[in-house]
């Protein structure tokens, strides 16, 4: 969503200086590297159960983001998570 | 032909390298030695053991089978279970196997000079640690991600399953008690690191808040609201070290800070996870992350001077930071920087029901460990760039050298590390702190080997800002972990308690919750309280302990795995884990027999208990010291005990494996491998 906005200028700004290929090959590489950091943090994380739930759980009620987010850290803290 | 060729050339290049950046290193003797010999060698030792020795295991040992559906495709859930990009898997693997263990140990053993860590360091995670790691992810793996206890119950039998549960435990307790210490050794009179220390529990209040009702889920942009805010609260910890009356509010002796510390610790198992916890464990991921490679930056770029010795005097046991010979100790006290048992916790369980493709085994369970030992060979390096005065001077316990700084610099300069009164004042000055003699626990050398480091790649006047930053790095990272710890024992003690009185097992019901948490909190605070009053410092008690417990969980893991193997055949290639075992059995047998045998009332427990039993009795301990001798002598015996029992469970656990081994040797029946049965993937461009 941060990426859409700063995307369209960028390619904007970079027409005008007739470097659009080569702009358009590493924005599409930063993009790449900001959804891998996306999902390493988890911030994608409901993106994700939404497409899940579409494909796999269609009848059942889809929960809302903060519902969401309370239920996988309730979750992801029951057990050992961190070492010495 | 021609690729084939290259590829062969730039192994043997990578090779030579290696092995002479490595021999280099053992074979130099000088008066310093360059930072970057040590990073060329570690990084072509972890190339070399990834490339030809994982690759090896994976193919002959684990028979990796990339046809084969993993437990995440198979079981699919959308939960627990998800087939997840590896990069991804690395990540969440790395960041919970990274704790501030390899930090700490190296720190330690440095005392012994820059060579027995090294090597150890090296070896052991190339031939142990990442070898214990990727076996154990393996065999989670194929048994649908079961944890070790599971594992260890179904292959060995109830034995075997009930000793790995009670270790897990008992290293749980001593660990987060040494953590605690540490801290509480850094906060010490310091009231700029107290005040900071302090902010990070309102910062991470908010920031739990910020993600669940302010912005909920933008886990991104919270923390990076919460790391500036940490950022900020290190230079608000120098304001308020300057204002006169404030000061004096966070500026405390050890004993109600290690209070502090017991009380926050209860009240961080009892909060919701998302009002402490999660928000914390963010925070400290990024911090880490940040920290290290920064760490690693500024080495690459400075190439700082090593000035410790190859090999100190105190490899004969004398040694002021913990007593005992390099052999076992060294091995004992790196611990997790080489090989760590905790990681064989998070590698089964955790880690193997987000696997996509068995193929990605080597990279997440034996690269993630030589990424970590990668941290532990830095932290090394951070111990030893400081003048060994200085670093003695910082880590040697007050009972040893001597309370008094004139005292202090007079021993330390009669070893042959020339130390002044006036050196160690500018450099505390420099530091921001009032003092830094007797600083024990390993953070505070860390900080300054790390400030002056910072300090030379990016400014030396803003050292004192470097060091608290380091504290605070290190204090977050700690605090996390005692968390987590802390969290982890009241689960497995509500598990244990369910047993008997099922009400209590249910985690949720509130006088469960809050008697479990105050029976795990009140096993950890007893040692931290006996360290606080301990005049030698109570890490070279407790970091040993803390070593051959965390060692003796790596021999556990690395039994079932050696039984997995012999059971399914395999026992001609066994040795992978076999001998690794062979050696922390020896290791932890010796340093066990040492710590109960020895006379040297500084390695023997029941020594040092009989020592001041008869100090006591006949009166000349000063009146303070005869007031705390009674609990320091129960809690000698008390640990003389522990390191037993910690021995006495390997040795069952051993004995049941060999005579589960050679019944299948024999071919007589033994427990059924419970391997899951093969199906044939259908992800047919796994996300890797």
């Amino acid at each position: 969503m941060y990426f859409a906005k700063l995307y369209s200028s960028v390619l904007r700004a970079s027409k005008l200086l007739a470097i659009k290929l080569w702009a358009k090959k590493f924005l599409a590489s930063l993009k790449k590297a900001w959804q891998l950091l996306r999902e390493l943090s988890g911030d994608d994380a409901y993106e994700r159960y939404v497409r899940h739930h579409a494909i796999h759980h269609a009848e059942e009620p889809l929960l809302n983001r903060q519902e969401f987010f309370k239920q996988a850290q309730q979750k992801k803290w029951h057990g050992v998570k961190r070492c010495c | 032909m021609q690729q084939r060729l290259g590829h062969y050339l730039i192994w043997i290049i990578i090779s030579l390298i290696g092995a002479s950046a490595v021999g280099g290193i053992a074979l130099h003797r000088g008066e310093s030695i360059n930072a970057i010999w040590f990073i060329v060698a570690a990084v072509c030792v972890y190339a070399i053991g990834f490339r030809f020795y994982s690759a090896w295991i994976a193919a002959r040992v684990l028979m990796l089978d990339e046809t084969r559906a993993t437990p995440a495709e198979r079981l699919q859930d959308g939960r627990d279970y998800i087939p997840t990009n590896r990069w991804v898997v690395f990540g969440h693997h790395f960041a919970a196997i990274a704790g501030p263990g390899p930090l700490i140990g190296p720190t330690l053993a440095a005392q012994f000079g820059y060579l027995p860590g090294t090597l150890w360091i090296l070896v052991g995670s190339v031939l142990a640690g990442c070898v214990q790691d990727m076996c154990i992810l393996f065999f989670s793996t194929r048994r649908n991600g079961r944890s070790l206890g599971q594992m260890a119950r179904d292959e060995l039998g109830p034995i075997g399953g009930a000793a790995a549960l009670f270790a897990t435990l008992l290293i749980m307790i001593i660990l987060i008690a040494v953590l605690g210490l540490v801290v509480v050794n850094a906060m010490k009179h310091s009231p700029w690191a107290t005040s900071t220390v302090i902010a990070t529990i309102p910062i991470a209040l908010f920031i739990g808040i910020y993600m669940r009702y302010l912005r909920p889920g933008r886990v991104l942009e919270g923390s990076l609201v919460g790391v500036v805010l940490l950022l900020l609260s290190v230079g608000g910890g120098g304001w308020v070290d300057q204002q006169p009356m404030l000061r004096e509010w966070f500026n405390h002796p050890g004993l109600p800070l290690a209070f502090g510390v017991i009380g926050y610790g209860f009240l961080a198992a009892v909060l919701p996870v998302w009002l402490l916890l999660a928000p914390r464990d963010y925070l400290s991921t990024f911090m880490k992350l940040g920290t290290v490679l920064l760490l690693a930056g500024a080495i690459i770029l400075l190439q700082p001077e090593l000035k410790m010795p190859a090999l100190t005097q105190f490899i004969d046991g004398t040694g002021p930071i913990f007593a005992g010979t390099l052999f076992p100790f060294v091995f004992i006290t790196i611990a997790c920087g080489a090989i760590s048992g905790f990681h064989s916790l998070i590698a089964s369980g955790t880690t193997p029901k987000l696997l996509s493709n068995e193929r990605d085994i080597p990279m997440i369970g034996y690269g993630g460990m030589a990424l970590e030992s990668f941290v532990a060979m830095m932290a090394l390096i951070a111990a030893t760039v400081l003048d060994p005065g200085v670093y003695f001077a910082i880590n040697s316990p007050a009972g040893i050298v001597g309370a008094l700084p004139a005292d202090a610099v007079a021993t330390i300069t009669s070893w042959g590390y020339p130390v002044t009164v006036e050196q160690m004042n500018a450099l505390a000055a420099s530091m921001g702190e009032a003092t830094l003699f007797a600083r024990t626990g390993g953070a505070p050398s860390l900080a300054v080997g790390m400030a002056s480091i910072f300090g030379s790649a990016f400014g030396e006047h803003l050292l004192a800002i470097w060091y608290h930053f380091a504290i605070m790095f290190e204090a977050v990272f700690i605090l996390t972990t005692l968390d987590a710890g802390t969290r982890v024992g009241r689960f497995m003690l509500q598990d244990l308690l369910g047993n008997i009185w099922p009400k209590m097992g249910q985690t949720s019901w509130y006088p469960s919750v809050l008697l479990s948490s105050a029976l795990v909190v009140s096993g950890w605070g007893y040692f931290l309280y006996i360290g606080v009053i301990d005049p030698n410092g109570g890490v070279n008690i407790l970091w040993p302990l803390f070593g051959i417990s965390n060692q003796l969980l790596a021999a556990i893991a690395l039994t079932v795995a050696t039984g997995i193997l012999i059971k399914s055949g395999k026992w001609r290639v066994a040795w992978v884990t076999a001998l690794p075992l062979t050696w922390l059995t020896i290791l932890t047998t010796t340093a066990v027999y040492e710590k109960i045998t020895s006379a040297d009332p500084r390695i023997g427990f029941f020594a040092a208990a009989d020592d001041l039993s008869t100090k006591l009795a006949a009166g000349v301990l000063s009146p303070e010291k005869a007031a705390v001798a009674p609990q320091l002598i129960f809690n000698q015996q008390l640990d003389a005990w522990l390191a037993l029992l910690f021995v006495g469970l390997l040795w069952v656990i051993i004995l049941d494996m060999l005579r589960m081994a050679s019944r299948s040797l024999r071919g007589l029946p033994v427990l059924s491998s419970a391997e899951a049965p093969y199906q044939r993937t259908r992800l047919e461009n796994t996300p890797s």
